[in-house]
């Protein structure tokens, strides 16, 4: 019979193929030898030629499917993903975040609009009667809010109770702005809910503080950490309705191709405003409700301010000066 | 083998036999199992098999009940540490924990295990591109996050819909990470299938006189392939109507039609064939 003729003519060459997809498998490629390498490669095609025949000859689904696997197993092996270098963690925080971020400037202009409007009205409408917050907002949490920007953070407090804060902004925050980013598969529709949301509570919360009279304590305590994480906010927003506009409007890609060409630089925003939450967690975690003075913090809080926008704005706009890309101009004549 | 001058050639057109071969799209058959193929560079298409929303949700559920377990055995060890005296520094470590947990799990794992998670593993799925490469970390993160969306309004409902409504069984993660879920079991495979011991008084090569053909051959060599499917009264009655016309050719009396498809299968298994080559040089192109 021809299919057990073949196996056993066969087997032992699918053998060692399988051997040395295992060691690549486990380790890297690189840890085959250049000798093995090149058995590889050969055995890989005698595989392919083998599965062609298994199927012309039609020998059946356990020597067609276990050649399909190994077939499978190899193209792998001779496509793999680019390991992480030692530069792509610099390199991102240097320009590739800070030029994702640029590439989607009107989105990320439109998701501020959605977001600082809102907290703008809302803190209008809570200003001018504070029975209004109680609509979105709890009475009994609003006034425990109070009651803890009352007491104001002179004498600061435990590192303790700032890692259990920490851990909450982290959980929070961030779970906050993937929500923003992830809905905006909806054709954008999340994004735009969730901004706004969030904007209207965050107004009403805090014009609720101001207009108890705690307006020196609230700010001190928010500015340190807002340039942060107000601005990753707005940024998840944003790549949140750019995601939606590629579905609403692709141009002349499918909207598969079109989401498959962004993603990369899509997922560099939401990776950054990811860091950038962290940093967030952290003083608001440990600086923010520290004893400093207010006006230290009002000190801080500026720069950070000016920090964040003059990065987004001015890194990595200068060419770049890597090995990768002069190797590419020394290969030219 | 009665039709061995066109097999030797190779040139005959495949008969359609029992193993009907899959090798494109259009087929009926893989709008039923769902397989997606692959174009290489050497000219051949391999297929990959699709994970169903089923298999998914257990590997979900797989990896949902891991991640608890570590939570629980950190948050313990963190609270035996330092809970006693510094309860806030406990909590803020095991909410920072379970951040990492929720957003980092998958992505992570599929990163390092190549499109494997410990849920996917056990369920013998893995994720793959859909050029079928593996992953690399953009795409796993791209992927995971977009569960945020995936799981709108609660449990995961809009990915079950979305996938029903797929043709190729993909979340919306899936479709921005421009990825696929398919199925990865181990593949043994043994020269001959297993067999029931005993032997008829056959002379050797009893089988070449019988005309059989190759799909003939194949048909009894998938049907000891498949034994684990049958219970053994269907085996019984199969096994019965394919040797029937053998057993009236051999003139033989009723005999026990396993064994007589056994020994046919062994008669022809030890037959020397010219058919096949062997296996080119290292070098030259196969």
């Amino acid at each position: 019979m021809k299919k057990h003729h073949f196996i056993t003519a066969r087997q032992a060459l699918w053998k060692r193929l399988e051997t040395l997809l295992v060691k690549m498998e486990a380790q890297k490629t690189s840890a085959l030898r250049q000798h093995e390498l090149e058995e590889f490669v050969h055995l890989h095609r005698i595989a392919c030629s083998d599965l062609a025949r298994s199927r012309g000859e039609d020998l059946g689904e356990d020597v067609e499917g276990y050649l399909n696997m190994l077939v499978a197993r190899g193209y792998k092996q001779f496509h793999p993903p680019t390991p992480p270098k030692l530069h792509t963690f610099t390199d991102f925080f240097r320009r590739d975040f800070p030029r994702a971020v640029r590439t989607q400037s009107a989105f990320v202009l439109t998701a501020a609009l959605l977001f600082v409007v809102p907290i703008f009205f809302s803190a209008y409408v809570v200003a001018q009667n504070p029975a209004d917050a109680y609509a979105i907002t709890p009475p009994e949490t609003l006034e425990a809010l109070t009651q803890a920007y009352a007491e104001g953070h002179g004498g600061g407090r435990s590192e303790a109770l700032d890692t259990a804060m920490t851990g909450y902004y982290i959980n929070n925050n961030i779970g906050i702005a993937f929500r923003c980013f992830a809905t905006g598969i909806f054709f954008g529709l999340g994004s735009i809910f969730f901004l706004i949301t969030n904007g209207i509570l965050g107004g009403a919360m805090g014009a609720y503080i101001c207009v108890s009279g705690h307006a020196e304590n609230f700010f001190a305590f928010v500015v340190g950490h807002s340039s942060f994480e107000l601005t990753a906010i707005i940024l998840a927003g944003a790549t949140g309705l750019k995601l939606g506009m590629l579905l609403v409007n692709p141009g002349r890609f499918t909207r598969l191709d079109a989401l498959r060409h962004s993603g990369t630089e899509m997922i560099r925003v939401i990776l950054g405003s990811t860091a950038m939450l962290f940093l967030a967690a952290l003083i608001e975690g440990f600086w923010s409700p520290s004893g400093a003075p207010s006006l230290v913090k009002f000190a801080v809080g500026s720069f950070l301010w000016i920090a964040v926008v003059v990065y987004l704005v001015f890194a990595g706009r200068q060419p770049s000066r890597h090995k990768d890309t002069i190797a590419i101009r020394e290969i030219r004549p | 083998m009665a039709s061995d001058k066109s097999d030797e050639r190779g040139l005959a057109p495949a008969p359609s036999s029992v193993n009907s071969p899959r090798m494109t799209k259009t087929n009926d058959q893989d709008k039923v199992d769902r397989i997606v193929s692959i174009d290489t560079p050497e000219q051949i298409q391999f297929t990959f098999e699709l994970a169903g929303p089923a298999t998914r949700m257990m590997a979900y559920l797989v990896d949902l009940g891991v991640r608890s377990v570590v939570l629980a055995v950190i948050s313990l060890v963190v609270l035996i540490a330092t809970g006693m005296v510094l309860p806030d520094l406990a909590a803020g470590i095991v909410l920072m924990v379970m951040f990492a947990l929720e957003w980092g799990y998958h992505t992570v794992f599929e990163w390092l295990w190549n499109g494997s998670t410990p849920g996917k593993r056990a369920m013998g799925i893995r994720v793959v591109r859909t050029n079928g490469v593996s992953m690399d970390l953009t795409r796993s993160a791209m992927r995971n996050l977009l569960r945020a969306a995936d799981i709108f309004p609660f449990g995961y409902a809009t990915a079950v819909l979305v996938m029903f409504i797929s043709k190729s069984d993909r979340r919306l993660g899936d479709f921005a990470a421009d990825a696929m879920v398919v199925r990865e079991e181990p593949v043994k495979l043994s020269r001959l299938p297993n067999l029931p011991e005993g032997a008829l008084s056959f002379p050797r090569g009893f089988a070449s006189k019988l005309g059989l053909k190759e799909r003939d051959l194949s048909l009894i060599d998938v049907f000891f392939r498949r034994q684990n499917y049958f219970l053994p009264d269907r085996s019984e009655e199969l096994a019965s109507i394919l040797s029937r016309p053998i057993a009236e050719q051999l003139g033989v009396d009723s005999p026990n039609p396993h064994l007589l498809l056994a020994s046919i299968l062994r008669d022809s298994h030890d037959r020397k064939s010219s058919w096949i080559s062997p296996p080119p040089k290292p070098g030259g192109n196969p």
